[in-house]
């Protein structure tokens, strides 16, 4: 087991089953911890938010059973990583790439605009706006990793270069 | 006497509360209050309906403006995103004289109301007013 060797200056790590009820409990956690690990709550409310959405993707598009979000804060270069992982088919995480690589291109703000409207259009239960309302509300970098079935999303937040309180 | 035949609705951890009020000129707006979390899968099956009958009603009775509440609103998904942009979309396509406004009320202090409900009233910014309070 690690037990944070590096002596980050918060970290917390959750595995949990894929249910969806249990996504407002991990996020009400997670703005708990953030909250006191960094000390603004607009930014733990934004981080928060975006651990949220992750796990909403990971949960629809999950193959089999089992949910991992990592939360790191390193206090020397004031970033936080947060890492969602989960089993997906090829199908799912090929488009979960594709979706990635579209909004992490462009104007933050022009393109949540773009994907609402698109949303919009959808009849089925998704939206599609989860990552760029991500790289709206805080300017962090979204990237994809994919090990055979298993895939890791991972948000780099510089927490400079957000607002907060 | 209330002038549309709308009631509340609650569903898991959400309740949308309505109301009319008069303004100054005297004339009646809708008021629908969001609190709790829209945290759901699918919040389109639930509550599209219940905006659906609401944008139809307004626009029957000739109400020409809605004040949206979101400030006791904890959290809003991206699926409760969509769904606020649909409404968007409805009132858009209304012929002008049967079309209204939304007031949007936000609270400055939570990140996701100033940052996202802000973007919501880009969409139309001739029928979309937010005041961040």
């Amino acid at each position: 087991m690690e037990l944070n060797r590096n002596k980050d200056a918060g970290y917390v790590e959750l595995v949990f089953g894929p249910r969806w009820v249990y996504i407002a409990t991990v996020r009400k956690f997670l703005q708990n911890f953030l909250s006191v690990t960094i000390g603004n709550n607009k930014k733990a409310d934004v981080i928060s938010m975006a651990g949220s959405e992750l796990l909403e993707n990971a949960i629809k598009y999950a193959s089999e059973e089992g949910t991992k979000i990592s939360c790191r804060y390193r206090e020397e270069d004031n970033t936080l990583t947060l890492i969602v992982q989960n089993f997906s088919s090829p199908e799912n995480i090929k488009v979960l790439k594709e979706q990635i690589d579209i909004v992490n291109t462009g104007n933050p703000e022009e393109m949540y605009m773009k994907k609402m409207m698109e949303a919009a259009m959808r009849e089925d239960g998704g939206s599609q706006l989860g990552f760029a309302r991500i790289r709206y509300e805080s300017n962090s970098e979204i990237s994809v990793d994919v090990d055979g079935d298993l895939v890791s999303v991972t948000i780099l937040f510089r927490l400079d270069a957000f607002e907060g309180d | 006497m209330a002038v549309l035949n709308i009631t509340d609705l609650s569903y898991e951890n959400i309740t949308l509360a309505y109301s009319e009020q008069t303004d100054d000129d005297g004339a009646v707006f809708a008021s629908l209050q969001f609190n709790g979390d829209m945290d759901m899968q699918d919040p389109d099956s639930v509550f599209m309906p219940y905006i659906q009958d609401i944008h139809s009603q307004m626009s029957q009775n000739g109400i020409k403006k809605i004040q949206l509440d979101f400030r006791p609103l904890r959290f809003l998904n991206s699926s409760g995103i969509k769904l606020m942009v649909k409404w968007v979309q409805m009132m858009l396509i209304l012929p002008p004289d049967k079309t209204y406004s939304m007031e949007i009320l936000a609270n400055s202090a939570v990140a996701w109301q100033d940052n996202c409900l802000k973007l919501l009233s880009l969409l139309a910014p001739k029928l979309i007013k937010i005041k961040l309070l």
